[in-house]
């Protein structure tokens, strides 16, 4: 479960840029609940928001760190039966998922080389040649 | 302009029969057609093998190259592995999220290539294997008339509703699109699992990776992690193998080539797992698919390239080359022990070698420099994956080559 870091109540009409969101946190059902920055244009009818912010990475280690205790003491009793393979099989899951993440985290170096593999034709991504 | 709709006919009988179908083409029936569309569809000619007679249709053509089907099995999870990130480079471009989708999609997309993660068609999420008391490795916690059934439909050029299984969550999320590419390479630990699924690729690989290294391997991944600790890693592998033997080991017999990674044997008893030891071993009579060799095809080969041409610094490398039979299979087997420090290596190795595939000289060479940083740059892994990168580019090339002559032949029928 999505654990709650940060709670805060947002008033609009401000312009305030909604705060990089992942996909396990929940915001309130409004018409324009969404990732992108919300202003007043497109939500003219908002009022009150709240927004949650949940770190993804710390959550899923802290369930992998449960994963793994629970996995030994199921072990424990039988280290060749399914509950102990299916509990050591969800570890190895989130394990991996965890690697690939360092891994994605790791490439994203510079935001813009990023930017500039999409769009390449932008002014910022002219390069120039002697 | 021909603005043709087809009308398939619905049993299932007939199903096979459309896969003898003439691709369209430009210029078939003399009128040029739009190729907006990215569904493709196949003229049916009246009065064809099947022998049914069909009102007469109308087809949204485009892009009729029927993607070529590859089929991975590896143990690491998927999609971003490094052997994915090689092979899309081969093809140029590299591969990415889709964009605008779910952030946790396991798909990756390039301008060729599409890769999907087979764990996208877990029957049961992490709940519900709990429940059952099944490990994801168990065909009875995958869907695979679901996976068959779209890799047919990409294989016929149709977009495909696949399903997202969520890795953080566990959870299966909404499907996403995925439209039918150049090259469709399917991903994960059953691949080759279904006989039906079986049928529809061109063109698979096996990673087989022996215990000691998966162990080395799985230390260097999780020993950062807090929670992990060298038993748990253990018992993580040893509870899971049963499983593994069962159903994932298997595939091995079914695969065109066989990358097995195994410890040095240049060092005695070295158990880092830093140097490896790998053998490349390939299927004989592959349609499209030529075994690489060294020096003389079928005969059996040992050679150190280190001496007095090439200086290499400890361990050095090794290779042997021969025939073997592998699961009943007449296989070809290029082995490399050791590592390559240097490009002279790389490249001389390279050009003692045949039957790689390249286009130019050094090409191998320019992929490995290309990702000097993914991991197995500098040993057979890292070689052997660009390989098998180049041989699928083979099968891509003589299958559309075989598309372009089927018109042509139609036509003079």
């Amino acid at each position: 479960m999505a654990s709650l870091a940060t709670v805060s109540f947002v008033a609009s009409p401000a312009s305030v840029s909604l705060p990089r969101v992942s996909s396990t946190s929940k915001i309130s059902s409004s018409p324009c609940a969404g990732f992108s920055a919300i202003t007043t244009r497109t939500c003219p009818s908002l009022r009150l928001r709240i927004v949650a912010m949940a770190n993804p990475s710390s959550d899923i280690k802290e369930v992998l760190s449960q994963r793994i205790k629970e996995a030994e003491e199921v072990c424990v009793a039988d280290s060749s039966s399914r509950e102990c393979a299916v509990a050591w099989d969800e570890v190895e899951e989130l394990s991996a998922e965890i690697a690939h993440k360092r891994v994605k985290q790791e490439d994203k170096k510079d935001p813009l080389e990023e930017f500039c593999k999409d769009a390449p034709e932008a002014d910022e991504c002219r390069v120039y040649e002697d | 302009m021909a603005n043709i709709k087809l009308t398939f006919p619905s049993s299932p009988s007939s199903s096979t029969s459309m896969q003898t179908l003439l691709p369209l083409r430009a210029g078939f029936y003399g009128a040029p057609l739009l190729s907006s569309s990215p569904s493709s569809g196949h003229l049916l000619v009246p009065g064809h093998s099947s022998g049914k007679r069909y009102k007469l249709f109308v087809c949204t053509a485009s892009s009729t190259e029927q993607p070529v089907i590859i089929g991975l099995a590896a143990d690491s999870g998927c999609g971003k592995s490094t052997f994915m990130r090689r092979l899309t480079s081969v093809f140029g471009g590299a591969a990415t999220p889709p964009k605008g989708g779910n952030p946790d999609s396991n798909t990756l997309i390039s301008d060729t290539t599409t890769v999907i993660c087979l764990d996208d068609y877990h029957s049961l999420d992490r709940n519900g294997r709990k429940r059952e008391n099944v490990t994801a490795l168990d065909p009875r916690a995958n869907n695979f008339d679901l996976m068959c059934e779209q890799v047919k439909a990409i294989k016929e050029g149709r977009p495909i509703e696949k399903p997202i299984y969520n890795h953080v969550t566990g959870l299966l999320d909404p499907p996403e699109t995925i439209l039918p590419p150049k090259i469709f390479v399917i991903e994960g630990l059953h691949p080759m699992f279904d006989a039906r699924v079986r049928e529809l690729l061109d063109f698979s690989i096996y990673l087989d990776i022996s215990d000691e290294v998966k162990f080395a391997w799985k230390i260097q991944r999780d020993m950062a992690e807090r929670g992990h600790s060298l038993e748990s890693i253990k018992a993580s592998i040893a509870a899971r193998k049963p499983d593994f033997d069962a159903y994932i080991d298997p595939q091995k017999q079914h695969a065109d080539v066989v990358i097995q990674v195994l410890p040095t044997r240049l060092i005695p008893d070295d158990n880092e797992g830093k140097i490896l030891r790998v053998r490349m071993i390939m299927k004989e009579g592959i349609p499209n698919f030529k075994p690489v060799y060294l020096f003389d095809e079928g005969s059996t080969i040992s050679w150190i390239p280190c001496g007095r041409k090439l200086t290499c610094s400890y361990p050095g490398i090794q290779f042997s080359y021969g025939p073997d039979v592998y699961y009943d299979n007449e296989v070809s087997v290029l082995e490399m022990d050791g590592q390559f420090d240097k490009l002279d290596e790389l490249i001389y190795v390279e050009s003692h070698l045949s039957n790689l595939s390249t286009k130019f000289y050094g090409e191998i060479t320019q992929q490995m420099l290309k990702h000097a940083d993914f991991p197995g740059s500098n040993n057979g892994t890292g070689f052997f994956q660009t390989v098998v990168g180049l041989k699928i580019r083979d099968v891509y090339e003589a299958l559309r080559a075989e598309e372009a002559a089927t018109p042509l032949k139609s036509a003079k029928a």
